[in-house]
């Protein structure tokens, strides 16, 4: 008997400790396939899943007639997980020379046992990266990453902007309208086995990427190659420190050339500072000199304080408060009509004109004509220039700024106002893009620029006469800005350069705006050279202007149009308002017998 | 008094027969046939006795045929429909492995090719560009021309060339946004 319920003891304790054991099993299958099955399904699948991010392909930009100024395609990036380098040391020597980078750096990256993931170099071409993988070392591999490319290099660098490594746009249009360029990046989800390879029957997810749209700039590449060689040859010959070139359309507003120097390759843009990346034709600001004169003689004619046919006796100097004002170059006193003095880029002249306009009215056209505010253009970090109100200009600023100093403007700034001008005073808000491309070709036109009305017809076609007589004038200061065959219309400017951040100036700006054909304006060029050798605008801009229209004159298949009388309409003063001095023509003014 | 389990006589089999699953085999049994039968496990003692047990005759047949055993062809045919469906389901599945690998390789041949194209467009493109064709117009001898002549006069249709089919769709949408055609190069 004691055996048999020792026995059987025995066997009930194996039954207990089976069935508790059982319990156990039951219990975690319980758990694991119901309770917490969620979070172990979760599990395994980022152990199978991979979920990868595919770049979606950058749009391109295009110029005005569809050729390509920037693209996207891919290239190789070589990555390394420094786990599985069997010797660094060895690794990094055969790497450097086909990477051109040091070994020692090299040997850092792949010594970094703690990390998984190092980059080699980022977004190589096809050779390198056959000529990596041929190498073979363990551990050692590429991917593919989206790279900008920009196949005509400089062209247009400035207006174009560049890319970071992330594709996203930094600089230019590439950042301006970095959302539409972008594109929408898609996903993969597949499921790999552990050594990395794709379950043929696993489960597989993509979303495809979208592709970014593309941008349709105003700029001509042929105009904008010719400005470019036309500002790189000034720049050599005059020995300036820079300069830009500008081609605008009046009617439109619509920008053919931005050229600038120093420029970049944005293919490279790291290898070029700052200053020599940064758009000035857009957001530097320089005092235009007597390009401003054309600013004063419209405001003058519009206000009726001035006509055509007055004469000004006009002096080589002039005191105003402290500061005594000349002219370029001593001479007895002149009789000179407006347009003569205009003509002669007379500063005395022009700032006894001014005079009789007061400094509040002188304002309000420079206001109207858009000093002091954007432009609108669609450009990242684009200046409004420099306009103080006129309480707080002091005594000899009316004088100042009626021949363009203690004034800033952007050199897009001073483009608009001759292109009011040229558009019979209606002013068109400059743009770069004439729309985004979506798939299949659809266009989205960009915005229609805003325009208004700066000064009548009658004023500007007069003006227009006055500036036509700076080039063909017997002493007009823009003759070499002379096209044979055309009739041009523009306005030199030798300025005085202000010492950044403190008072005085050094150095000088000489430029030459202007427009043809003077009949029926179809082109504004703009040159503007910055510390030129000599320092006169006439000299060195006018004939990068004559260069730049007579090609895109010849380009865009512009013949010379009608005659335009030299000097402009007669346009008799209707009445003068204001507080300006009565003046008696043909007879000196009360104010001029007095200076 | 120990009670002592009685000794049950197991019953003797004659030495000629022979066992043929749970039937006894006796050569020489009655019956038109020749095999006389009796059940294998007889109990002992109460069952009846060899001379009172009944004689189960069976008839000689030829031996039994596979077709004429349901049990084993039933089994040979599912085992059949199992095994090729088991081979099916094994060559689908090396087949879908198959069209997935050269799917993933015929993607990457894609990619290449894109890549390719890429390339092209963009060594095409870098062709194009006015620096390029200006080194190769004065390679050839070409100059800018100093002085221009312009013939004034109507347009004339032939000479002026046509658009490209993308940049008359851009053109076209240009003149319905209200902005002007870009004249064309002379």
């Amino acid at each position: 008997m004691p055996n048999t319920s020792s026995a059987a003891r025995r066997l009930v304790l194996v039954v207990v400790a089976m069935a508790a054991g059982l319990a156990v099993i039951a219990g975690r299958l319980v758990w694991v396939q119901g309770l917490a099955s969620d979070r172990y399904v979760a599990l395994a699948a980022t152990q199978r899943e991979r979920r990868a991010t595919l770049p979606a392909e950058r749009g391109s930009i295009l110029d005005r007639e569809g050729h390509t100024l920037a693209m996207s395609t891919m290239a190789h990036t070589i990555y390394a997980n420094p786990r599985f380098v069997p010797d660094a040391r060895a690794g990094a020597a055969a790497l450097a020379p086909v990477l051109g980078q040091p070994p020692e750096e090299l040997a850092g990256k792949l010594g970094s046992k703690k990390r998984g993931f190092v980059y080699l170099a980022r977004k190589v071409d096809d050779p390198t990266a056959a000529r990596i993988r041929a190498l073979g070392i363990p551990g050692i591999d590429a991917m593919r990453e989206p790279k900008r490319l920009y196949p005509a290099g400089q062209l247009a660098a400035h207006v174009l902007g560049f890319v970071g490594t992330d594709n996203a746009g930094l600089a230019g249009l590439e950042s301006y309208y970095d959302r539409q360029l972008a594109g929408r990046p898609g996903e993969m989800v597949i499921e790999r086995d552990p050594q990395g390879r794709s379950i043929p029957s696993g489960k597989s997810r993509l979303i495809p990427p979208s592709r970014g749209d593309d941008l349709v700039l105003t700029i001509d590449s042929d105009i904008q190659y010719a400005a470019e060689a036309a500002l790189s040859r000034a720049v050599e010959t005059f020995k300036a420190r820079g300069g830009s070139v500008l081609v605008m359309r009046p009617d439109t507003g619509e920008i053919l050339a931005l050229a600038n120097l120093p420029t970049f390759d944005p293919n490279n843009f790291g290898a070029a500072s700052g200053a020599d990346r940064r758009n000035r034709a857009l957001i530097e600001v320089y005092e235009p000199g007597s390009a401003n004169k054309v600013i004063t003689a419209a405001a003058a004619l519009e206000s009726g304080v001035i006509g055509t046919s007055e004469v000004l006796a006009v002096p080589d100097n002039l005191r105003m408060a402290s500061k005594t004002f000349h002219d370029s170059h001593p001479h007895p006193v002149l009789r000179l009509t407006f347009p003569e003095v205009i003509e002669q880029s007379s500063n005395i002249g022009t700032i006894k004109v001014a005079m009789r306009l007061g400094k509040e009215r002188l304002h309000e056209y420079l206001a109207r004509f858009g000093y002091g505010s954007l432009t609108g253009i669609a450009f990242p970090g684009e200046s409004p220039g420099l306009l103080t109100p006129p309480e707080r200009w002091w005594p000899t600023q009316l004088g100042t700024a009626a021949i363009g100093q203690s004034v800033a403007v952007t050199p897009i700034q001073i483009m608009s106002v001759y292109a009011t001008v040229a558009n019979g005073g209606m002013w068109v808000q400059p743009s770069l893009a004439s729309g985004v491309m979506g798939p299949g070709g659809t266009i989205h036109p960009a915005p229609a620029p805003s325009t208004r009305r700066v000064i009548r017809p009658e004023t500007a076609a007069t003006v227009a006469g006055m500036l036509v007589r700076v080039v063909e004038g017997e002493h007009g200061t823009g003759e070499k800005a002379a096209i044979p065959g055309y009739q041009v219309a523009g306005k030199t400017g030798t300025a005085q350069k202000p010492i950044p951040g403190g008072r005085g100036y050094s150095g000088y700006v000489g430029s030459f705006i202007g427009f043809a054909p003077a009949g029926d304006p179809k082109l504004v060029v703009g040159v503007i050279l910055d510390e030129p050798h000599p320092i006169w605008g006439g000299v060195t801009a006018a004939p990068t202007f004559k260069e730049v229209m007579q090609f895109s004159l010849r380009h865009l298949g512009i013949g010379p149009g009608p005659v335009l009388r030299p000097g402009g309409a007669p346009l008799p003063a209707p009445g003068r308002s204001g507080g300006a001095a009565p003046y008696v023509p043909g007879e000196p003014a009360a104010s001029d017998a007095t200076e | 008094m120990s009670i002592r389990p009685q000794r049950r006589e197991r019953p003797k089999t004659p030495r000629s027969a022979t066992k043929v699953g749970h039937l006894v085999v006796i050569p020489g049994g009655a019956g038109r046939g020749s095999l006389e039968a009796k059940p294998a496990e007889e109990p002992s003692g109460r069952g009846p006795s060899r001379a009172g047990l009944p004689r189960i005759g069976f008839e000689a047949t030829p031996a039994a045929s596979e077709a004429t055993r349901p049990g084993l062809g039933f089994a040979l045919i599912c085992s059949l429909v199992v095994g090729v469906s088991i081979l099916g389901l094994v060559v689908l599945n090396v087949l879908v492995a198959q069209s997935s690998f050269r799917l993933g390789d015929l993607k990457a041949r894609v990619e290449e090719e894109q890549a390719r194209s890429r390339r092209l467009h963009y060594e095409v493109s870098a062709g194009e560009s006015p620096a390029k064709l200006a080194e190769a117009a004065q390679r050839l001898g070409l100059v800018i021309p100093e002085h221009q002549e312009t013939l004034v006069g109507p347009p004339d249709p032939a000479l002026s060339g046509r658009p490209s089919r993308r940049m008359e769709g851009i053109l076209k949408v240009r003149e319905k946004a209200g902005l002007p055609r870009a004249k064309r190069k002379s």
